[in-house]
């Protein structure tokens, strides 16, 4: 399917992009997430991936905008807790219906979907533009959500056992699923904390519209983080990586801060 | 103590600065503590805000210097890089700010763009004291590119700068990158 991308001529359209809440980012990006657009989030562990999905999610509820975020690593207490410590009150936007948390099984998921695969192939069916009915195992009942978080796309693929083709096919139609659905989604994915690899399949980050990675590396003696936008679709975005820090209340980026010294990776 | 005909020539110097200006001071070990002290007195006298990056001493101690020198501590703003990197469990307040390490470079840029917003005078001047501690935890082209990117935020932001370098310790080639950078080089 073709996605139609609006791409900014000038004048800044706050109903064209997604802020993410995150101070100093969405200047990275061009003037934010640009909506219906699929973004991966890619880094190592502790770079902040969760934190990041958490932050945009908490921003956008706090705008009215319904947000589903779905974890297959953390219940909903753990991450709420999560929030809690920043200082954002989720419990106001998950009582008023904007946020919802859910924590699903990623193996549960994954066998779903093999079934659903092989059923398909028993049929004879499975060809290009068969469609596996993914909406109604993944998006709760009467929830229309206008941003789509799933953290991580790592746990999935590790639940498809060696169903490589399984799960290539999951993540295309996942990924169309959510274009249709008018929604803008984040997909955390784990790397190593390498700067050249941003996926474990690689189709990911193919059919991503946009992808953010998350570096903390050492430099010195100090681990340092940092962020990059790899692509962004249809847009213009910086180059460079930046340096970022958690803070009380948040990740913050400074977009003037571009990283220097030998960084290495763990 | 310093003797006072150095006392003189900084005080000099210093005073006929144009506007924007950013300063090497080579000094000698033994006069840096006083010439540091002096410097950030004849210029707090002035009417500037002074943002003091300290890798020689703790802030805590720093401050108790500027007190004994008559130094308004109101006008005082300090980047540590001393007390963390000692394991001292401190906070950061609106004048102070703590950084992990002594090699925290990228956490002193980003302390120095949160503070800076604090200053309470257009006109204000950094004080690095100094580039030869830093050099002690720091390779010397990870300082070079530090001092490059320091030096040019000051720039930008109208902020006047002085990095204080001692003789016997700075390596050659950091000290030629550093003082191209600078309008002026003060020995003393």
């Amino acid at each position: 399917m073709k996605r139609e991308i609006k791409v900014n001529k000038g004048k800044i359209d706050d109903s064209v992009y997604l802020k993410t809440g995150v101070p100093g980012f969405d200047k990275l990006m061009g003037n934010g997430i640009p909506k219906g657009h699929t973004v991966l989030v890619s880094g190592g562990a502790g770079s902040g991936k969760t934190i990041f999905c958490l932050q945009t999610a908490f921003y956008q509820a706090s705008r009215g905008k319904k947000c589903l975020y779905i974890s297959f690593e953390e219940n909903e207490s753990r991450l709420l807790s999560h929030m809690r410590k920043f200082g954002w009150d989720c419990d106001k936007y998950i009582k008023e219906g904007t946020l919802k948390l859910i924590k699903s099984s990623s193996i549960d998921l994954a066998k779903r979907i093999e079934d659903m695969v092989n059923q398909m192939s028993k049929s004879k069916f499975l060809k290009n533009g068969d469609i596996l009915d993914l909406k109604k195992i993944i998006i709760p009942q009467g929830f229309d959500p206008d941003l789509i978080i799933m953290d991580s796309l790592s746990s999935i693929s590790s639940a498809f056992n060696n169903s490589t083709f399984s799960y290539r096919l999951y993540v295309e139609q996942l990924f169309d699923l959510f274009s249709k659905m008018n929604a803008t989604s984040i997909f955390t994915t784990e790397t190593e904390q390498s700067l050249s690899k941003y996926s474990r399949s690689g189709i990911e980050e193919f059919l991503a519209d946009s992808v953010i990675v998350l570096y903390y590396v050492r430099n010195g003696s100090v681990k340092e983080r940092a962020s990059e936008i790899l692509k962004v679709r249809g847009e213009r975005h910086e180059e460079k990586i930046v340096a970022m820090q958690i803070t009380e209340s948040g990740i913050v980026a400074y977009p003037e801060q571009e990283v220097f010294g030998n960084i290495k990776t763990d | 103590m310093m003797n006072s005909d150095i006392f003189k020539k900084i005080k000099g110097q210093l005073g006929k600065l144009p506007k924007n200006w950013i300063v090497m001071l080579e000094t000698l070990t033994k006069n840096s503590l006083d010439l540091g002290l002096e410097s950030v007195k004849i210029l707090t006298d002035q009417g500037l805000d002074a943002l003091i990056v300290s890798a020689s001493r703790p802030c805590n101690k720093l401050l108790e210097l500027y007190e004994e020198k008559k130094i308004d501590t109101k006008k005082v703003f300090i980047i540590c890089t001393v007390c963390k990197s000692q394991g001292i469990d401190v906070k950061d307040t609106k004048s102070i700010r703590h950084v992990r390490s002594y090699d925290s470079l990228m956490e002193i840029l980003i302390s120095l763009e949160k503070i800076k917003s604090e200053l309470k005078k257009e006109e204000g001047f950094l004080f690095i004291d100094s580039i030869s501690s830093l050099l002690i935890h720091n390779d010397s082209r990870k300082l070079s590119q530090f001092i490059h990117r320091i030096l040019v935020t000051i720039r930008i932001n109208n902020i006047n700068g002085i990095l204080i370098s001692l003789n016997e310790e700075i390596n050659k080639e950091v000290r030629a990158e550093i003082a191209q950078l600078c309008d002026k080089v003060i020995s003393v």
